[in-house]
């Protein structure tokens, strides 16, 4: 225990002075576009959610990006951490729904709605049910963001203005390029680094809802009488970000029913909010929360930093409460997020 | 060439007009360029920029009249990419109109990279002008007469 305390601790030592090390950049220096959607506002996954398997208890409300993979592992030595994967994605467009344009897109609150919803779905062996397989889904609509990026006409400018072809381009009588190759453009990384330093420097709000349900497979088996649901909770979450700051204030809702071996038919509310700063590569967070269930107030810390294209680092510093033990620790849960649309390419 | 490289239009109808969309909120830029065959020697005729922005739609009208047009080739590069979250794939129309008629559509649809990502598709292709001998003959009707 002591051994795996100490590799915590350097762990987040490391993880926050390679953070600062790379935050000292000027805005638009050799920033990757990509560093956009990883390292900022990415909400947490729904599904991870009630599997109490997110670093953070209170959750983010800003619009989702793209689809992204989360890793909650145990990648260092300590065994009470869970290893899991959890897979977001969005409905709208993965059946086929469309958009006429972005005009569509900033008029009707129906589309953006759905264009933003999230559906997650995540597993994880937690070392509370060890001959267990969790697996939960989950939904998340964002409601409100006054800062979503759509809305954001300079950049809207600034790509269209990047994407008309040069002189060197100028298509031939007889052009037959009708397949199409993709191709390198810098000057939308660079719209996009201009973005995000606007992004960064403007106040503002969003609110998002979500829902989620958590099951157990008795022994790994999917058969119909060795699953079981253990949880629901549904979840409001507001936030607001102050500007140049770099700092941002969420508080959440949320409602749970839980029925674990200690507690059937239990319920109540968990309540709180969290503290951000965000960093160009690190993102710092303080949490305190009210549990009704256990008549509780906690509290967490929280640290992740981007440290190479695709893949953020995370790690967070928690109060729990063993479900089976009802031991109370302080808690290091490490994991990765992982840009799959990025991977892909 | 294939079939679909030719547009065929009334000599003695109105001007031609060009109409490019690309839905699910896809941007793009392009370059449209009118040629001449002038004594075997392809020449630069008209130039467009078009670029359908927030409403995912741009168009121009040739200025060359429909009568002079003829052989000529109309030749475009796109480029383009996703803006919004999770859309990977878009449709791509080009129309010529013309007295409202559409004379001419090429559709496709494709798959788009981030914009985020620092990266765009870039295709293009051209129509060939052929003046319509009779108003009330389609193009495939035209093309069965000759098979």
């Amino acid at each position: 225990m002591e051994r795996y305390r100490i590799s915590c601790s350097i762990f987040i030592f490391l993880l926050v002075l390679v953070g600062y090390s790379q935050d000292t950049e000027q805005p638009g220096d050799n920033q990757d576009a990509y560093s956009f959607k990883l390292d900022y506002n990415v909400p947490e996954s729904p599904a991870f959610a009630v599997l109490d398997a997110n670093p953070t208890t209170i959750m983010r409300a800003s619009t989702p990006q793209e689809i992204i993979t989360q890793l909650a592992s145990n990648f260092l030595s300590g065994n009470e951490v869970s290893p899991g994967l959890a897979f977001d994605f969005n409905p709208y467009f993965t059946f086929g729904g469309r958009l006429k344009s972005v005009k569509e897109y900033r008029n009707s609150y129906g589309k953006r709605f759905l264009a933003n919803l999230q559906l997650s779905f995540a597993t994880i062996n937690s070392m509370d049910f060890p001959d267990d397989l969790l697996f939960s889904g989950g939904i998340r609509a964002t409601l409100f963001d006054s800062k979503d990026l759509i809305f954001d006409k300079q950049l809207g400018e600034d790509i269209d203005n990047a994407l008309v072809p040069d002189e060197s381009d100028i298509p031939g009588p007889m052009n037959n390029n009708d397949q199409g190759t993709v191709v390198d453009n810098p000057a939308l990384k660079q719209a996009y680094a201009n973005a995000k330093t606007r992004y960064m420097e403007k106040a503002g709000g969003s609110l998002a809802l979500g829902y989620a349900i958590a099951g157990r497979a008795k022994d790994n088996s999917f058969k119909t009488d060795s699953i079981v649901t253990y949880r629901h909770q549904a979840w409001l979450v507001g936030q607001y970000d102050l500007g140049k700051s770099g700092m941002s204030i969420n508080a959440m809702v949320m409602y749970r029913y839980d029925q674990t071996p200690q507690t059937t038919d239990n319920d109540g509310l968990i309540s709180g909010i969290a503290l951000r700063k965000y960093g160009k590569k690190l993102i710092l967070s303080a949490e305190i929360y009210h549990d009704s269930m256990k008549e509780s107030i906690d509290f967490g810390g929280y640290a992740e930093v981007y440290l190479i294209p695709s893949i953020t680092l995370f790690a967070s510093l928690k109060k729990e409460t063993n479900s089976i033990t009802g031991d109370e620790d302080v808690l290091l849960k490490p994991g990765i997020k992982w840009n799959f649309s990025q991977a892909k390419k | 060439m294939p079939k679909s490289n030719y547009c065929l239009i009334n000599p003695d109808g109105g001007s031609l007009k060009v109409k490019v969309t690309a839905n699910n909120g896809i941007r793009s830029g392009s370059i449209f360029i009118l040629w001449e065959l002038q004594n075997g020697k392809w020449e630069k005729k008209e130039k467009f920029k078009v670029i359908t922005g927030d409403d995912g739609v741009d168009e121009f009208i040739l200025l060359e009249k429909p009568g002079d047009i003829e052989n000529d080739s109309l030749a475009w590069s796109i480029n383009a990419c996703s803006t919004i979250n999770n859309v990977e794939r878009g449709e791509f129309n080009i129309t010529v109109i013309q007295d409202g008629k559409n004379r001419w559509t090429k559709e496709s649809s494709r798959l788009v990279p981030k914009c985020s990502d620092g990266k765009q598709l870039k295709f293009g292709s051209h129509v060939i002008f052929k003046h319509l001998i009779n108003d009330n003959l389609s193009t495939s009707d035209l093309w069965k007469d000759t098979e």
